[in-house]
């Protein structure tokens, strides 16, 4: 039997729940955003930024607060 | 003074944390909530008096009296199902506390970024469509369905599947995901399309693809390009190291049928998807929670901007 048009085009990749993170990056509740050695994560660097601006290229438009 | 902002994220939402820093930077109060944590907060809601009070995690605060606005960046349904058959505790966890965060629609007398009634209409991309056919755009000939033979006699000059709504299936340890993909009309058979409805348009060659963030009052517009030239198919899978966003002015019936798109769908945040052609810009689709996270720079501030409209005293678009 044939597979779906939408199963037969679809991607498979890896699942991850959670993107890469930089080490020692901590989530602070009280701040309401990351921090890597006491600053914030997503200015720490442009690298660090990019990678955690959109954790997933494909899906992370769609997979909010799944 | 209590919180000005409510933000209901998800903790690798890292766009969030450019308008957390924006707000901060404005000496906005705000509370920002995460799907993730919410178990470790102490949450308590009263829903006539309208103030919701947050223990826990290094907060303690109550979130209404002083309360401007709401970003709601949380989906609107539970879109996809696991592999597997949760735990009865995971399965209520996930229905239980996004009826919850749906139930902060108490807080209705504030701004929202967007209302959750809007975001569930705008999802449908159906409705998208003809919501944009009405404020002026040019929208694709579209079949929505799961008959193969109507498809096929639609696209005699090539067409177009995606999904109805977002495919992100688990499958064991790996996810399925589908893009836009150009397919055969003549190749179509009943049995690759009856078993569930897809939507089917007709193929837009030579295409340039643009975003158009729409902000409030502000419209951020840009050309997406790989190695400087348009993308046939879905841009999405082209490698990021070879995508550049070049900044657009649009022409103004385009922007305003962009406006009048998203306060149609009573949105003050919408990502809309256009294409260019030689017959001229086409709608594809609008995103009510979409990503901008990607697109922000110096020279194009979204951050600042969402931050500006949650923090203003006078927004400049009411929706709900």
């Amino acid at each position: 039997m044939k597979q779906h048009l939408l199963l037969k085009y679809a991607t498979q990749r890896p699942y991850r729940d959670t993107p890469e993170l930089p080490e020692g990056a901590v989530y602070d509740a009280a701040l309401g955003f990351w921090t890597l050695n006491g600053d914030p994560l997503v200015r720490c660097s442009e690298a660090a930024a990019q990678r955690t601006k959109k954790c997933d290229q494909e899906t992370g438009e769609d997979q909010k607060g799944e | 003074m209590t919180p000005r902002v409510l933000i209901l994220s998800s903790a690798y939402d890292f766009s969030t944390d450019l308008v957390a820093l924006r707000l901060r930077e404005l000496d906005v109060p705000f509370v920002r909530l995460n799907r993730e944590h919410l178990a470790q907060y102490r949450l308590s809601m009263d829903p006539i008096e309208r103030t919701l009070i947050v223990r826990g995690l290094g907060v303690d605060t109550i979130v209404g009296p002083d309360l401007l606005s709401v970003w709601f960046r949380q989906p609107v349904f539970l879109r996809n199902s696991p592999a597997d058959a949760l735990p009865p505790e995971q399965q209520l966890e996930r229905s239980q506390w996004s009826a919850f965060l749906r139930a902060l629609s108490i807080f209705d007398a504030a701004f929202w970024m967007n209302f959750p009634q809007a975001t569930y209409l705008a999802e449908c991309k159906p409705y998208q469509l003809l919501a944009a056919h009405r404020c002026g755009f040019r929208v694709p000939r579209t079949i929505v369905g799961n008959d193969a033979v109507t498809i096929a006699s639609s696209f005699n000059t090539g067409m177009v599947v995606k999904s109805l709504d977002t495919v992100l299936l688990r499958k064991g340890s790996d996810c399925l995901f589908t893009y836009t993909t150009i397919a055969e009309p003549g190749s179509l058979s009943d049995e690759e399309v009856a078993q569930v409805p897809l939507l089917a348009q007709e193929l837009l060659c030579s295409k340039t693809d643009l975003r158009v963030t729409v902000v409030g009052d502000r419209v951020f517009a840009v050309r997406i390009l790989a190695d400087g030239r348009g993308i046939d198919g879905d841009w999405r899978v082209i490698g990021k190291h070879r995508l550049t966003y070049e900044d657009l002015n649009l022409v103004p019936t385009i922007e305003v049928a962009c406006r009048n798109l998203a306060r149609d769908l009573r949105l003050s945040f919408a990502a809309i998807d256009l294409v260019e052609t030689q017959q001229g810009i086409v709608f594809i689709e609008i995103n009510p929670t979409g990503e901008w996270g990607w697109l922000s720079n110096s020279q194009r501030q979204i951050d600042a901007a969402i931050a500006d409209c949650l923090s203003s005293s006078n927004p400049a678009t009411v929706v709900q």
